[in-house]
């Protein structure tokens, strides 16, 4: 083989090798950074509404069958860990953490947080071991991406954000990023 | 001949060489706009549901004065995709304020917020992958943002808004449609 021929063998086999993957390719389009973008801005959110609520009103709930402030705030806490045992192919636990356990404020406040950490470092690593991944559901028979399930986990936080908004309304409260 | 072949190899190998992982374009995989575009029309959808579900004689329910009315969160939904679709298409935002004078009956006021959300959808599906890390300028402060972070952005105000009308439903005694599928 000639000198010529061995570059361009030796080129081909960088260009195979190095092919953007799906990771590389989700890598490039920055599609990480903005997952984590949006799930760290939707729980700073939650976390300042958390830390903010008076600890006396926590129990508030417009109606009788809807979920308390503090219970909301629970509930997104656990459907972050809930999200990713789905991700990871364990057993999900439950979706609310429980008010009994967390009985202050500040363990509230707390749990909140750690989700909020948590989930971040969990998108990373589901970006990392690719978002094209398939999951699948208890409840559904095809599976879904683990990509569609970081959508779904995030939008979900702007739901219970959103819900919380008017719970801090009926309080005649402006919610802290309105202010 | 044989030099005729090792050039053409080695254009070959050069041209390959040039793949978006070198060039550096901001590529996503063709599932990320599918499952993008998913997700918008799950969130919208249900927003949808809620404007044509809603009785129209609540319309103008506010729980407290000082916060807009079923309608005008509507509606301040439908202007505020608007905005973020003239953003990805890089053109500046639509100058129409979108009011209850304006959109006076139930229909009307779904009719708009549907169209807001298609016109995101054909967006999101007829600009495909490539274009997802393409940075455009933000609708809100001066800075560029991926559009895919513009979308993403978007989906989670979209999932707020939905989440605090959710409440008002709850507070006319009526479950809202997505919930009702679940019981």
């Amino acid at each position: 083989m000639n000198k010529y021929l061995r570059i361009a063998a030796a080129l081909a086999a960088l260009t195979l090798l190095w092919a953007p993957s799906g990771m590389a390719a989700e890598d490039a389009s920055g599609q990480t950074a903005d997952l984590v973008k949006a799930w760290n801005q939707a729980g700073a959110k939650l976390v300042a509404m958390a830390e903010d609520f008076p600890e006396a009103k926590y129990d508030y709930r417009p109606t009788p069958e809807v979920r308390s402030f503090a219970e909301q705030l629970l509930h997104v806490a656990g459907s972050t860990y809930f999200f990713a045992s789905l991700v990871k192919g364990e057993k999900p636990g439950e979706e609310d953490l429980s008010r009994e356990k967390y009985k202050t404020k500040a363990e509230v406040v707390a749990a909140v947080k750690k989700a909020v950490a948590d989930g971040e470092a969990f998108l990373r690593e589901t970006a990392a071991s690719g978002l094209e991944r398939p999951v699948k559901l208890p409840w559904a028979e095809n599976p879904v991406t683990a990509r569609s399930l970081c959508f779904l986990s995030i939008e979900h936080a702007g739901e219970h954000y959103g819900n919380l908004v008017v719970y801090y309304r009926l309080n005649g409260m402006v919610p802290p990023a309105s202010r | 001949m044989k030099r005729t072949l090792t050039g053409l190899l080695l254009v070959g190998a050069i041209l390959l060489t040039a793949s978006p992982i070198f060039a550096q374009e901001p590529t996503a995989s063709p599932g990320a706009a599918k499952e993008l575009l998913a997700a918008w029309n799950r969130e919208g959808g249900k927003l949808v549901a809620m404007a044509e579900d809603f009785p129209e004689d609540k319309y103008d329910f506010k729980p407290t004065p000082d916060v807009r009315s079923f309608g005008e969160h509507l509606l301040h939904v439908a202007e505020f995709i608007r905005r973020i679709n003239a953003a990805a298409r890089g053109e500046a935002p639509a100058k129409e304020e979108l009011t209850r004078e304006k959109y006076k009956t139930r229909a009307e006021v779904a009719a708009v917020v549907k169209q807001a959300f298609a016109d995101g959808a054909a967006i999101i599906e007829s600009a495909g992958a490539d274009s997802l890390g393409k940075e455009v300028k933000s609708p809100f402060g001066n800075r560029m943002v991926t559009r895919q972070g513009l979308w993403t952005g978007a989906l989670v105000a979209a999932g707020e808004h939905y989440g605090s009308l959710v409440v008002y439903y709850r507070l006319n005694g009526i479950v809202p449609p997505a919930s009702r599928r679940q019981n």
